[in-house]
């Protein structure tokens, strides 16, 4: 028998999540302060440095929430069931968001840096290529309505998503690329490394809340589908 | 040109953090908003469906 919202045990319950979200986003402004009020300016590229702090973050985000796609698609693949399916799912519009947002940033870095707003580099062109897949992932999603179907496809473009990933970290390695090698602690100043690390963390946490938030949604979007069916059927 | 440090790059800085917090706060309204219809739909759906089906 359907239960209502409060009563059913198998729908997830907001719990904590929004006292999460809140924390989430006072560690975001906090970060972000630090980032762009305490951070010294670069000897080279003076205040732009601090795009840092949110472009770099953004682009760590984006392949951390396809390694997720990865594993819940397969795991999908592997045991068939569907909360994995909507985890994925949630995972890649959270991708998607940020994989936009770290283009749109790298774009506002190189005007100034590099003289252009675009230039088909190996970097720029391999994230627009990710961005592409997660846009069609989730077009694909919407336009099948067998939700098993839908899985299965959603699983495969999502595996060949994440496997774009890797191609894109080490772009900058493989071909003569504008954009320079990775952003990591190890590969920028130790002056800026603290902010770099908490304004990745804030993104972190901010991802963790988007997906979990996302995939509740999803969950009652679902049950609400299997309601309706179920009604359906009642009234014949 | 100047240097690329000059002040003038403080435009791009504001505009990077700028969209950066519209896209966060844009997204975070938008999956409220896709929350908040899906619990709404499984509520309706749920309440037309007859006893015991």
């Amino acid at each position: 028998m359907t239960q209502s919202v409060d009563t059913n045990p198998d729908l997830p319950k907001p719990g904590y999540w929004p006292w999460y979200g809140i924390f989430c986003f006072l560690f975001l402004i906090g970060s972000q302060a630090s980032g762009l009020l305490l951070s010294v300016p670069d000897r080279d590229m003076g205040h732009l440095q601090k795009i840092m702090y949110v472009h770099v973050p953004a682009a760590w985000i984006m392949s951390l929430t396809f390694v997720v796609v990865l594993y819940y698609s397969f795991r999908y693949l592997w045991k068939q069931q569907e909360n994995d399916d909507l985890v994925a799912a949630s995972a890649a519009e959270v991708g998607a968001a940020f994989c936009g947002l770290t283009l749109v940033l790298g774009m506002i870095w190189g005007k100034p840096t590099w003289g252009v707003w675009w230039t088909w580099d190996a970097r720029l062109t391999s994230t627009l290529v990710l961005f592409l897949i997660m846009v069609s992932y989730l077009a694909l999603r919407a336009f099948i309505d067998d939700p098993h179907r839908r899985a299965q496809w959603s699983a495969a473009v999502g595996i060949l998503g994440a496997i774009n990933v890797p191609i894109v970290y080490m772009s900058v390695k493989w071909w003569r690329t504008l954009h320079q090698v990775q952003s990591m602690p190890s590969t920028v100043d130790p002056m800026y490394v603290i902010n770099l690390r908490l304004n990745a963390f804030a993104f972190l946490f901010l991802m963790i809340y988007f997906i979990r938030r996302r995939y509740e949604a999803a969950r009652f979007e679902r049950a609400a589908e299997l309601a309706v069916q179920a009604a359906a059927l009642g009234r014949r | 040109m100047g240097a690329i440090g000059s002040e003038n790059n403080w435009s791009y800085v504001t505009a990077a953090f700028i969209i950066s917090w519209c896209v966060i706060l844009g997204y975070t309204v938008h999956v409220h908003r896709v929350l908040a219809r899906a619990r709404k739909a499984y509520e309706d759906a749920s309440a037309s469906r007859p006893k015991g089906a």
